[in-house]
């Protein structure tokens, strides 16, 4: 009877402890893992095919449920200036970028908790379209992103720490898929 | 003595073992049951979205260049019908979602032939009837699942016209 119950005890502390390890695991993938491929302060995932990768899965649904498979669009994720420092609202950052060949992309700025960042100007994000390019081939341009009123193109980061900007890539032409570990992508400067 | 503590131990490992691969496991349909029950737990209903912004909080990294609209479907009554009238230069797309929260299917506005969309969610099991070359059947593994489309906004005017859109898109069971 005692060996039964001491078996049983052990097995559920088995599946609590292999149930915590999971958790902290899908917490370790951004911070180490194989999974994420980086370019500079950008990662990606090399693939997005779910049903390969338990973890990968896991993670996604975690960071970004109802991501769409790679064949529609690339997902880039930053949450670290160019020092690796996490992004916070107490600083400010310029982000300097170039024009994409893809059919839309855009830049939109998270919270630690994965969601939009409440902020008085209402403005969570800057794609293709309503971005200010510094010239007008429209091949470059430059992205605030601070608490404080900015020139040009502002971003506006509340009160955050932890911040993530998620830039998509939405039918991205044949040579950024290509060549993902090695596109040039923007740089993230702290300014302040 | 011995013996216990290699069987004590082996049960350990075991546990271990199975509480790990079922929390990676169980854990994205958990997320998605969340996404639903905060949508509004509604199955086969249209839900009409507007533009994200910080107050969404159901689905994680919402887009703020999108808007929504998005059906927890349900196969158990047989396969559904979903019919939408998308006239938009925006880019748009409709995704189809397991509950484990894979896509496993994804269109956009380029690869429809026409703006009138016409598709039959059935499950694998289930045999259909031929269906017209103007309807798209597609074959859900599950019979429970999530749909969504994606339409993209750059103007206010883009608000309006969307929600026209959105409003005609239709779900109901197939007969």
């Amino acid at each position: 009877m005692k060996k039964t119950l001491i078996i049983f005890l052990l097995f559920t502390a088995g599946i609590l402890l292999g149930c915590f390890w999971a958790n902290f695991k899908i917490d370790q993938v951004k911070i180490d893992s194989d999974l994420i491929i980086r370019n500079g302060i950008w990662g990606y995932f090399p693939s997005m095919d779910l049903a390969a990768n338990d973890l990968q899965k896991a993670y996604i649904g975690k960071i970004g449920l109802f991501a769409l498979q790679d064949s529609e669009v690339i997902y880039f994720i930053a949450s670290t200036d160019e020092e690796g420092n996490p992004l916070s609202s107490l600083n400010d950052y310029k982000l300097t970028g170039a024009n994409f060949d893809a059919r839309y992309w855009s830049y939109a700025l998270y919270g630690e908790d994965h969601f939009l960042i409440p902020n008085d100007e209402n403005v969570f994000s800057f794609n293709m379209e309503n971005i200010v390019y510094r010239d007008s081939l429209k091949s470059t341009y430059e992205l605030y992103v601070s608490k404080n009123p900015q020139k040009g193109n502002w971003l506006p980061s509340g009160d955050a720490n932890n911040m993530s900007i998620l830039l998509r890539l939405y039918n991205p032409a044949t040579h950024i898929y290509m060549n993902k570990a090695s596109i040039k992508l923007p740089t993230l400067k702290k300014i302040n | 003595m011995k013996t216990h503590r290699i069987l004590y131990g082996v049960v350990l490992i075991l546990g271990f073992v199975m509480g790990f691969k079922a929390f990676l496991n169980f854990y994205p349909e958990i997320l998605f049951q969340g996404a639903k029950k905060k949508i509004g737990g509604l199955e086969n209903v249209l839900r009409l979205g507007n533009l994200p912004d910080h107050t969404s909080k159901m689905v994680v990294k919402p887009n703020p260049d999108f808007m929504y609209v998005s059906c927890f479907y349900n196969l158990e009554n047989g396969p559904l019908q979903l019919t939408a009238n998308v006239s938009n230069a925006n880019y748009w797309s409709v995704g189809f979602y397991e509950p484990n929260t894979i896509n496993f299917y994804v269109k956009n506005d380029k690869q429809f032939n026409s703006n009138k969309l016409n598709f039959i969610i059935t499950h694998k099991g289930y045999s259909l009837p031929k269906a017209d070359d103007n309807i798209e059947v597609i074959k859900s593994k599950t019979k429970k699942g999530l749909i969504l489309f994606r339409f993209l906004v750059n103007s206010n005017d883009d608000v309006k016209k969307i929600k026209r859109i959105q409003k005609n898109i239709q779900i109901k069971q197939f007969e």
